[in-house]
């Protein structure tokens, strides 16, 4: 009897509370064996969609009815049930992309952002600091520097003004990450006097052509250097 | 709750509520006893399962075609757990035109040949 009342909890709540003792009564006047165990199992499982398809029914008539009776009403309802979805969505997408998913990097949560932190606000590191830093860190694998900067394209159609960043050598091994044509930095490119060597990012690569002779121009100075 | 005022549009009835109201149709029943007098009237060819029967009965509620009643019968016989039903007069209206559908059916079968007995 305690596994057919586990039973009736598949049907709506309303008709358990409703009917429920009655059939249990009913099951309990018949002589149980195996195969009125498989009815019943059988019975109970269909019965119990139909009636909360039969409950499902009756809310949806019901809401027909409200809505025809105050359309102005059920639009307005609409319209701001969709907003609201829309702007969760919203708000949802940005935190699962800036919070939630891990960086695309191999091992992101062995990627950490070191800042030098005099007392009261964080700064970045100047070039001695961090070369400092970095033969004296036992804590660390490997430690790279950059920073963010702006240059104008020319050259190559319109000028542009694309973001770019400013790296040591050792960023991209660090980031683990390889470019889909050509190399990416080495500890020659880091040295003095090294040629500038600039790693295009896909989109800007899509625009310009290699044969292009192009400049790169940061704020006022203008400097020339072919691509490498 | 539901009323349909107009007893054909219920028509063709399902048979398990044409049944039931067979079964209510002499006296006030309970639950168990109705499925036992459809047993009974059907010679064991439908036996009601408790779910098809309570679900039959939430609807007949609502249509109007039956009612719960509160009279109880003589103390020996009842059983104060159970309920009672009882057949509304809406519902003998729907089950006599519902019993002269099925004649009229019966009536053309036995004009094609496809029963025994006077068309």
């Amino acid at each position: 009897m305690r596994l057919f009342r586990i039973l009736l909890h598949l049907y709506p709540a309303a008709f358990r509370n409703e009917y429920g003792e009655e059939m249990c009564d009913v099951f309990a006047g018949r002589r149980q064996n195996l195969a009125l165990w498989v009815e019943t199992i059988v019975d109970v499982v269909t019965n119990a969609a139909a009636a909360h398809w039969d409950l499902l029914r009756q809310d949806l008539r019901s809401a027909a009815r409200s809505i025809r009776r105050s359309p102005g009403f059920a639009m307005t309802v609409v319209l701001v049930t969709g907003l609201g979805v829309g702007a969760n969505t919203a708000v949802f997408t940005i935190a699962d992309h800036v919070l939630i998913r891990p960086l695309p990097f191999p091992d992101p949560d062995r990627l950490v952002r070191v800042w030098q932190a005099p007392p009261g606000y964080r700064m970045e590191l100047s070039p001695p600091n961090y070369r400092d830093w970095k033969t004296m860190s036992s804590s660390f694998e490997a430690m790279g520097a950059y920073w963010a900067n702006a240059y104008n394209l020319v050259g190559s159609g319109e000028p542009q003004r694309l973001p770019g960043t400013v790296m040591t050598a050792d960023v991209f091994r660090l980031l683990g990450v390889a470019p889909l044509l050509g190399r990416h930095f080495t500890d020659d490119d880091d040295a003095d006097g090294a040629p500038r060597t600039v790693l295009l990012s896909y989109r800007v690569w899509q625009r310009i052509s290699p044969e292009t002779p192009v400049c790169w121009a940061k704020r006022s100075s203008w400097m020339t250097s072919p691509i490498q | 709750m539901f009323m349909v005022e107009n007893a054909d549009a219920l028509l063709p009835l399902p048979p398990v509520t044409f049944h039931i109201l067979l079964a209510l149709a002499d006296e006030d029943r309970h639950g168990y006893a109705i499925i036992q007098d459809v047993a009974m009237r059907t010679g064991g060819e439908l036996k009601l399962s408790a779910g098809t029967l309570y679900r039959s009965i939430q609807r007949m509620l609502e249509q109007g075609l039956i009612v719960e009643t509160r009279e109880r019968p003589a103390p020996e016989l009842d059983d104060e757990r159970r309920r009672y039903y009882r057949i509304t007069p809406f519902g003998e209206t729907v089950a006599r035109a519902e019993a002269r559908r099925l004649t009229r059916l019966v009536r053309l079968a036995r004009a094609s040949g496809f029963a025994t007995g006077r068309a």
